[in-house]
């Protein structure tokens, strides 16, 4: 299957998303990101952290040391509720987007 | 706003333990990389492998552990620090263009900080009572006569607080003098006789003792008095034990029982004591004298329009009920703030508008500065751009750096600012006694590090911007070439400067009405000698000089002293000089023209003098004769009437004319004139001259308008004066005191304080621009020739003359004056038309001023621009053409 590179600013909702299920750490995120779109979405894996920090910076998502499932120390994130607020909004401008976009690539 | 906080938190814990911060970024990363080699391996890679492959996933772990470390609270402060270090070193690299900007923004922001303190200590200051917005001062309006705003009389403000249901208390002031009598120095105070309640309309209260009680203003209650703190201090050595003590006043026995706090003022000016406004049952019924000042505080829920309606009202029932002194009389309501200070906001406003003027033109002058060096710098920023550097953090250095540079010349105009306003004391204290004490407070420095931050932004904004634009793709060698020569690059200077010298116009041309308007004011003779004359004040107190004799024999003694001490060429008394205090004004009735119940006599200011009076002032005479000795008690009434007062009343000829003062019908005995003398100036410089009368002391009895004041003549300063002046009272009377002594010079010096203050501010913010705009226009052209220094050395080597050269750059220069002329007059004429009410006889559109400011700008321009000219004109064509 060919690979997508991820579209500017997409990666924000991606991991907001993906943190609806509750607390992960950043290695859970990605593969989480990969395997549900069937490795079809190419993320360069590092820059997800500047992404998280910058989340966390504005407050959409919060993070504490815990301890990850093979017993090592991992850095968790969860969604705030400013988060939930902006993954709301994000995914109604997406669906909104994918429309516009559906439907003038239908007339073509 | 928790999470502003979260991320404070987080910039100082990264600024403090960064390699906290960096250990955990690299914890994480690490962990990340563990766990997808854990995962390649038991995918059945081989260890080695899956390394490789973990790493390659996971992107350069360098440049991402960096922007995470930036976004995780890192940079904030790294990049503030990095930036200002970086800015520091630029400017101390460059220290000519770095102290020309610092000097630039310290004089624009010392002038504002200068204006604003001025502006905090009155305009701005609260008054010191309760709700001050809820007081209102009450005044009368003598339509008959065309005065606004005159004082009440007593029986009319008697009336008003009575019937008003507008306000919670109505209440009067009137200032007076009183002599501190039984010292060993006895003083001359100034005194305000209060209303009992007008403390608690105030709403304020004594720091010791209490205030006056109700009742503590009738007639036959205890003598009492309030001191002021200042006069606390200075006399009874800020005495705990003060209240209950006595102290002589006038001769009188007054019991202290308070001392108003050290902030306490009312309505400006610092008063020594309050003493209860009494009034004789006669006085109380006075309708025809309006000297009494009165002040309310509004009703809870009543507005002013609602207050002012119904004191019309009681006005107009007033009118009705006494024909005879209320016709036309109506009353106003003034808010206290806007009474406090209704003669300086005008001049003030207009100060701080230049000032902020002033500030623009140094702003443009820095931006033009900062885009000359931002063309030299976009070699540097093209290369950090290569290097990385993202367009908002280039735009984040710069500002930093222009920042950097607002808050240093911030600092400067503190400094200056205040170097200004002590350099200014003597001017400030006499024009806004208020500002004297001026001092470093909160808003003051709020409002200099505003104007400082403000600042900053506006001049760095303009270059930060422009480079920051630059295209990281263009080649370094090509964009440089084409900073340097595009067809922007001196656009922005060039519009600049043009609003620079249309603002440095508009400053010019007010402050030249302003100074012709104050040459014209000081031109006015006041009609009387100036130099060698000096008023002291002797107030006989009424108590003690009860009969008019006591009065008439102290004058006499007096003026036989004075006239024989040495120095003295000649010596008289008055009542009051002019350009002192308000005058008195009396109407009066002309025999064979005035009718028996006449109602609108005309009016004089009225004066009662000595022989030698016109002769020390130097008021000459122009028909008749002077008064003499023996116009006595015993000897028939005379007067002297002023040359408008005999032109109006007696076109036909006024000596031997007779009239009273009062109606026809009234007691007063009939004067004869037999001198005119030439008008002086009562009210102001600015002011023509109104009828005046002058009466010879010893034929008045009435004690308020009995010599107060001599004037003597002579060639000593009053300095070596006063002592024996002092010497020769106390021989008199050992309990007079009097007051400090002055030249006449001084006294119309101090009645212009208002406008020479404001003249001499303008024209130095005036001059601060034009300097500012000099800089500005020769910085741009200099730059325009450094620029085309190739296309200047082809002229050259192509056979142009220097002659011709010179003449290109400075009809350059010109072109630029000429469009900051056109441009600047439509806003001269503006700031015109605002000046107007400050112009002595000078019109908004004088002729002088606006053909001089626009010529001056001109001619400062072409100097500024001949000398890049002549260095234009000396390039060596085979090198010129060998640069760039």
């Amino acid at each position: 299957m060919e690979k997508t590179d991820l579209l500017q600013g997409t990666l924000d909702m991606l991991v907001l998303k993906t943190l609806q299920r509750g607390a992960l750490h950043g290695y859970d995120i990605a593969r989480w990101i990969q395997q549900t779109s069937e490795d079809a979405l190419q993320v360069e894996e590092g820059s997800l952290y500047p992404a998280l920090y910058r989340m966390e910076r504005r407050g959409w998502i919060q993070s504490r040391w815990g301890v990850s499932q093979n017993n090592r120390r991992a850095r968790y994130y969860e969604l705030t509720q400013t988060g939930r607020r902006q993954l709301q909004a994000e995914s109604a401008n997406w669906d909104r987007l994918i429309t516009a976009i559906g439907k003038i690539m239908q007339t073509a | 706003m928790r999470t502003a906080f979260r991320n404070l938190l987080a910039r100082i814990r990264a600024l403090i333990a960064p390699a906290a911060v960096q250990g955990d970024i690299r914890e994480e990363f690490q962990f990340h990389l563990d766990m997808c080699i854990e995962e390649k391996v038991k995918a059945g890679m081989s260890p080695e492998a899956a390394r490789l492959e973990a790493l390659r996933q996971f992107g350069n772990q360098t440049t991402l552990r960096e922007k995470g470390w930036d976004e995780r609270g890192g940079g904030f402060f790294e990049i503030l620090l990095k930036d200002l270090t970086f800015g520091v070193r630029t400017l101390l690299r460059k220290p000519l263009l770095t102290v020309t900007v610092l000097l630039t923004l310290g004089l624009g922001i010392g002038a504002n900080t200068a204006v604003f303190s001025v502006i905090d200590a009155t305009l701005l200051a609260p008054l010191p009572y309760r709700q001050p917005d809820r007081l209102m001062t009450l005044w009368e309006e003598l339509t008959t006569h065309g005065q606004a705003q005159v004082e009440f009389s007593p029986a009319n403000y008697l009336d008003v607080r009575r019937q008003s249901r507008s306000f919670e208390a109505i209440g009067a002031w009137l200032e007076t003098r009183v002599n501190l009598t039984g010292v060993v120095e006895p003083q001359r105070l100034s005194g305000m006789f209060i209303s009992d309640n007008l403390f608690g309309i105030l709403g304020a209260s004594p720091i010791i003792g209490r205030g006056f009680l109700p009742g503590e203003d009738q007639e036959n209650a205890q003598r009492v008095a309030i001191l002021g703190h200042g006069f606390w201090q200075r006399g009874f050595a800020s005495d705990p034990k003060i209240v209950g003590r006595s102290i002589q006043l006038d001769g009188q026995s007054v019991t202290v029982v308070g001392v108003m706090p050290e902030y306490f003022s009312f309505p400006k000016k610092a008063i020594d004591l309050w003493i209860p406004l009494r009034m004789s049952p006669d006085q109380a019924s006075g309708r025809g004298d309006h000297y009494i000042r009165v002040i309310g505080r509004l009703r809870d829920g009543i507005n002013m329009s609602e207050a002012e309606s119904e004191v019309r009202a009681i006005a107009k029932a007033l009118e009705d009920r006494y024909p005879r002194t209320n016709d036309g009389v109506k009353m106003q309501l003034v808010p206290l703030e806007e009474y406090a200070f209704n003669e300086e906001r005008p001049a003030l406003v207009i100060l701080f508008g230049a000032v902020g003027l002033v500030l623009l033109i140094g702003c443009a002058n820095v931006a033009n500065l900062l885009l000359t060096r931002a063309n030299e710098r976009g070699r540097e920023m093209t290369l950090r751009t290569v290097l990385g550097a993202g367009r908002g953090r280039l735009l984040r250095q710069l500002l930093t750096e222009s920042l950097l540079l607002g808050l240093l010349g911030g600092f400067l105009g503190l400094l200056l600012g205040f170097a200004l306003v002590r350099a200014l004391g003597t001017y400030i204290a006499e024009a806004l006694p208020q500002a004297a004490g001026i001092s470093l407070d909160a808003r003051l420095l709020a409002y200099t590090l505003g104007i400082s931050l403000v600042t900053g932004l506006v001049f760095g904004l303009i270059p930060a911007l422009r480079v920051s634009r630059t295209a990281p793709g263009s080649s370094l060698r090509g964009l440089e070439s084409q900073l340097a020569s595009g067809p922007g690059a001196g656009r922005n200077q060039k519009i600049l400067v043009v609003a620079q010298l249309a603002l440095s116009f508009v400053l010019l041309s007010g402050a030249g009405l302003l100074i012709r308007s104050f040459a014209n004011l000081v031109a006015v003779d006041p009609g009387f000698r100036t130099e060698q004359v000096h008023v002291v004040g002797v107030e006989l107190p009424f108590s003690k000089y009860e009969t008019p004799e006591a009065r008439w024999n102290f004058n006499d003694q007096l003026l036989d002293r004075v006239r024989s001490l040495p120095s003295v060429r000649s010596a008289g008394v008055i009542s009051f000089v002019p350009l002192t205090r308000s005058a008195v004004f009396f109407s009066f009735s002309i025999e064979g023209r005035s009718l028996p119940g006449d109602m609108d006599l005309p009016q004089a200011v009225y004066r009662v003098i000595s022989p030698g009076y016109f002769e020390t002032m130097g008021i000459s005479l122009l028909q008749g004769r002077h008064l003499s000795n023996s116009d006595n008690e015993s000897a028939l009434r005379v007067a002297i009437v002023n040359r408008t007062m005999a032109t109006r009343f007696w076109p036909e000829g006024a000596i031997g004319r007779r009239l009273k003062v009062g109606a026809l019908d009234s007691p007063n005995q009939w004067m004869t004139i037999v001198g005119i003398v030439a008008d002086v100036r009562q009210k102001g410089l600015d002011a023509d001259a109104e009828p005046q009368l002058y009466v010879p002391y010893r034929q008045d009895h009435r004690g308020f308008i009995a010599p107060s004041e001599v004037v003597i003549r002579s060639n000593l300063d009053a300095a070596a004066l006063a002592p024996a002046l002092r010497r020769e009272v106390r021989a008199i009377d050992k309990d007079q005191p009097i007051s400090g002594i002055e030249t006449m010079a001084a006294v119309v010096s101090r009645s212009v304080a208002g406008p020479r203050f404001r003249t001499l501010l303008l024209a130095l913010f005036a001059g601060i621009a034009l300097m500012l705009s000099v800089i500005g226009i020769y910085g741009v052209v200099s730059y325009g020739v450094a620029q085309q220094t190739r296309e200047i050395g082809l002229h050259m080597a192509l056979g142009a003359e220097p002659r011709k050269i010179v003449g290109d750059v400075l009809r350059r220069g010109l072109k630029l004056s000429l469009a900051g002329v056109a441009v600047g007059f439509l806003f001269a004429a503006g700031l015109a038309r605002l000046l107007r009410t400050m112009l002595f006889q000078v019109e908004p559109l004088d002729i002088t001023v606006f053909v001089a400011a626009p010529l001056l700008l001109l001619l400062v321009s072409v100097v500024a621009c001949y000398f890049p000219a002549r260095r234009a004109a000396r390039l060596d064509p085979s090198t010129a053409l060998r640069i760039g």
